[in-house]
């Protein structure tokens, strides 16, 4: 584990979170939301060149309507690489499709499954054959009952800190070893391949409050970066005023 | 958000005046397929994509392009036509309609084009209690392109000089035309600049200098009504000339039927002998109000409905999109009429649910075009068409047991279309047909997504097939054999849609061009799975093929494009764009 990472992380987390609060308006607001920001880097880092959605292998989105505020992470599986598929895409493609389904509110807050059943089935209405898996992890916040609701496929997830305490975490799923539930598109011929539908994420719903911390993160953090220090850069961010 | 958007190339807009974004769409007669890809959803809000040239997921793709919808065995030629000067109907594919938050005084428009540009014809707005305003036409006004990415993207924003219009407007409807495109368009967006109250005094003065340098714009040749008003007026009482009300009646009917209706309805006013002549019925046994969509109201509907006995066609495709008449209008007017219809078209109207008292009023039925209504998705929808050969539910919304119904009851069924439907409106779509309707010639099944593996085994039956779309119809693969079976069974095909099917192999290729000598079209979009050695086997078997559509296989070479481009050149190969 190279510590640099982990000081990186930390680092990016903290300063964008000062960076957003400065720019903030202060303005007394009667209803919540997500005040949200996002950091990340490849494997590739010194090679590859920045695309607003990707992180390598790895996708996000951040999009909001008038009742929910959605946050959304993809985790490309990288072992479709010997195939000559790009892992990326397949994450890319699923997580820009959620993002559109959610600026059109065509999604229900309280059933974010069928937001990734739906992103999923306009993956194949793709003109280019998109081909891949990942994992999936959304978060909704419901400003009508300031709660969250969650659907996890696979090794991503997310974590709510209050007070210093973790108060909600995801559930992993994995098959076996290295090999998370994730939802996927084989090339044809090879029905060997483990498919799960989206009907098989985790969901769960959690109330908030104003001050927690959500973090929403594929697997490459929760591998890498100690939990107490995790925690402990959510903790210093946990109850900055805008 | 980490990056920052580059600046939008739009319009010159002068202080005073809002920009906008495209709010909804109310009406779009293309849609790519049931969801949000490709679909017309996508002209709203900011453009996504301009500058960037392509098919992206996130524009409005508009695939109807050349000669090609009209030569498909499944294309069914307008009637009533032959009444309609050519200026009135220019060629139109299809039409969209779009509507901006706040109404203003139209003053700019800009449309972002980001694929094969150059498709837009017309462009009316509707101003509300006055009606439908022509904004820019094609023929006869001025345009400007401004090349994306100054000049190194082939995308397009797309300016035309509007006409001056002394109202404030927010839906704007756009006709398209794509015949002389070579492949599918794409808009990713529209922005409309105009001022709320009024014309600034900067835009006012260059409007004003630009109307009086521009040459007039020639106005559309007079109307036959004019014409023959003038004839009706001259000649009174005297001079020897005779007068047209003198003629016999056969004469004077004979004359008024090369009028369209409105013009009708204008010289019905003139004499006592002309209304009489005008209300007769046999002028409106075929009538098609497409063309006129901008002036069918519900007023023009009950004149119609008391002049109309005994109609057999009628295609009100397009009419009332902004609520022009109502489902009550409708619902009279079949009442009267609807028994002795033949001919019904009722795409993309403005009156969308309920159209279940069609199925009820209309016993004779022949041909029914309902694309994208709304019929009650929940209950089953009783039905008295036996006679129908032509059924377009293509979009539309209905329960399944309607759908099987229609099915059942029809067993002369030639064309039907269900493309895009609702999955959960489609039943067991495959094993119905295959007992019903063994004599359909065109079958359209695009984005449906219903077909299992085995769905295409009841298909069999169906030996008279000539069209077969079905594109993106299945939601697993194919069992082997059964397409390749399928093809076999079916030897009179010459339109076939692939693109998009799961489980397609090079063995069903190499059937289709053992069996199927006839193949004209053949789309196989998307099939990553298929090699250079089986298409060029449907090269060498079906002599007949003009249009191979091979975008995103990428299982093929680039040799083996350029060597059938070399030897086959009356064969449009498409590959990407």
């Amino acid at each position: 584990m190279r510590s640099w990472t982990t000081r990186w992380l930390s680092r990016a987390l903290h300063q964008n979170w000062q960076a957003a609060s400065a720019t903030a308006e202060n303005k007394p607001r009667t209803y919540s939301r997500f005040i949200s920001v996002v950091s990340g880097f490849p494997k590739n880092l010194a090679q590859s060149k920045y695309k607003p959605g990707k992180m390598g292998d790895d996708a996000w989105f951040i999009a909001n309507t008038k009742t929910a505020d959605v946050l959304g992470v993809a985790d490309g599986v990288g072992g479709w690489r010997s195939y000559g598929i790009d892992p990326g895409e397949f994450a890319m493609v699923l997580m820009r499709n959620c993002e559109r389904l959610v600026k059109f509110s065509r999604f229900d807050p309280i059933k974010p499954v069928n937001l990734i059943a739906s992103g999923f089935r306009e993956l194949q209405d793709n003109r280019k054959c998109i081909l891949g898996s990942s994992t999936a992890c959304i978060v909704v916040f419901n400003r009508e009952d300031s709660s969250i609701y969650t659907a996890n496929i696979g090794d991503s997830g997310f974590i709510i800190v209050r007070k210093g305490e973790i108060v909600h975490r995801s559930e992993e799923q994995q098959h076996y070893f290295n090999t998370p539930f994730q939802l996927s598109l084989p090339p044809p011929g090879h029905t060997d391949v483990l498919s799960d539908r989206p009907e098989s994420a985790n969901t769960t719903t959690f109330p908030v409050c104003n001050g927690d911390v959500i973090l929403v993160a594929t697997d490459g953090v929760f591998d890498n970066v100690p939990i107490k220090l995790l925690v402990d850069t959510l903790q210093r961010v946990e109850n900055q005023t805008i | 958000m980490m990056s920052r958007e580059r600046p939008l190339l739009t319009p010159v807009c002068y202080a005073g005046e809002l920009k906008q974004f495209v709010e909804a769409v109310l009406m779009a007669s293309h849609e790519y397929g049931p969801n949000l890809s490709y679909g017309s959803v996508n002209l709203i809000g900011r453009p996504s994509n301009f500058p960037n040239y392509g098919d992206h997921t996130d524009s409005y793709l508009l695939s109807s392009y050349g000669e090609w919808p009209r030569l498909a065995p499944s294309y069914r030629p307008e009637f009533g036509l032959a009444r309609v000067a050519p200026c009135d109907n220019p060629p139109v594919d299809e039409f969209f309609v779009a509507s901006f938050e706040q109404a203003v005084y139209p003053a700019e428009l800009g449309v972002y084009e980001t694929l094969h540009p150059g498709t837009v014809r017309r462009i009316t707005c509707y101003v509300v209690k006055v009606g439908w305003l022509c904004l820019w036409d094609d023929r006869t006004d001025k345009r400007q392109d401004i090349a994306g990415d100054r000049g190194a993207s082939p995308s397009r924003l797309f300016l035309p000089t509007l006409r001056t219009v002394p109202h404030r407007t927010r839906v704007l409807r756009f006709e398209l035309n794509l015949r002389d495109h070579r492949y599918i368009s794409g808009l990713d967006g529209i922005i409309l600049v105009g001022g709320v109250h009024d014309f600034p005094e900067a835009r006012g003065k260059a409007l004003a200098a630009a109307a009086a340098s521009a040459s007039p714009t020639p106005s559309p040749p007079p109307v036959e009504a004019a014409a023959a008003l003038e004839l009706i007026g001259q000649g009174a009482g005297g001079t020897g000339q005779p007068n047209l009300t003198d003629m016999p009646y056969e004469i004077l009917y004979h004359i008024l039927s090369h009028l369209d209706w409105f013009a009708l309805a204008d010289v019905e006013k003139v004499c006592v002998r002309c209304a009489e002549v005008v209300a007769d019925a046999r002028l409106y046994r075929e009538v098609n109000l497409r063309p006129y969509w901008d002036r069918v109201d519900s007023y023009f509907l009950m004149w119609l409905g008391n002049r109309c006995a005994g109609i057999n066609k009628l295609d009100l495709s397009g009419c009332g999109i902004v609520n022009e008449f109502s489902k009550i209008d409708l619902q009279i007017f079949f009442n009267r009429h609807g028994h002795t219809l033949t001919h019904l078209r009722l795409n993309c109207i403005g009156v969308r649910h309920a159209m279940s008292f069609v199925l009820l009023l209309c016993p004779e039925l022949t041909e029914l075009c309902m694309q994208n209504a709304v019929l009650d998705n929940q209950h089953y929808q009783p039905s008295v068409c036996k006679r129908l050969t032509t059924l377009d539910l293509s979009r539309a919304q209905y329960a399944p047991e309607t759908l099987l119904g229609l099915l059942q009851q029809n067993p002369n069924l030639q064309h039907l279309s269900l493309a895009s439907c609702d999955q959960s409106s489609l039943p067991d779509i495959t094993h119905t047909i295959g007992e019903h309707n063994r004599a359909l010639l065109s079958l359209k099944l695009w984005k449906t997504h219903v077909l299992g593996a085995h769905g295409l085994v009841p298909l069999q039956h169906c030996t008279k097939l000539q069209e077969l779309d079905l594109g993106y119809s299945n939601h697993e693969d194919c069992a082997e054999g059964t397409l390749a079976r399928l093809a076999a069974a079916c030897p009179d095909l010459r339109w076939l849609v692939l693109g998009g099917f799961r489980g397609i192999t090079n063995n069903d290729l190499l059937a289709i061009a053992r069996h199927c000598p006839r193949l004209q079209y053949l789309d196989l979009m998307s099939s990553v799975m298929l090699s250079g050695e089986a298409i060029n086997a449907i090269f060498i078997g079906c002599p007949a093929l003009r249009l191979l559509e091979l975008s995103y296989c990428s299982g093929i070479e680039q040799q083996w494009l350029d060597m059938w481009r070399r030897q086959f050149p009356h064969v449009d190969v498409k590959h990407q764009y």
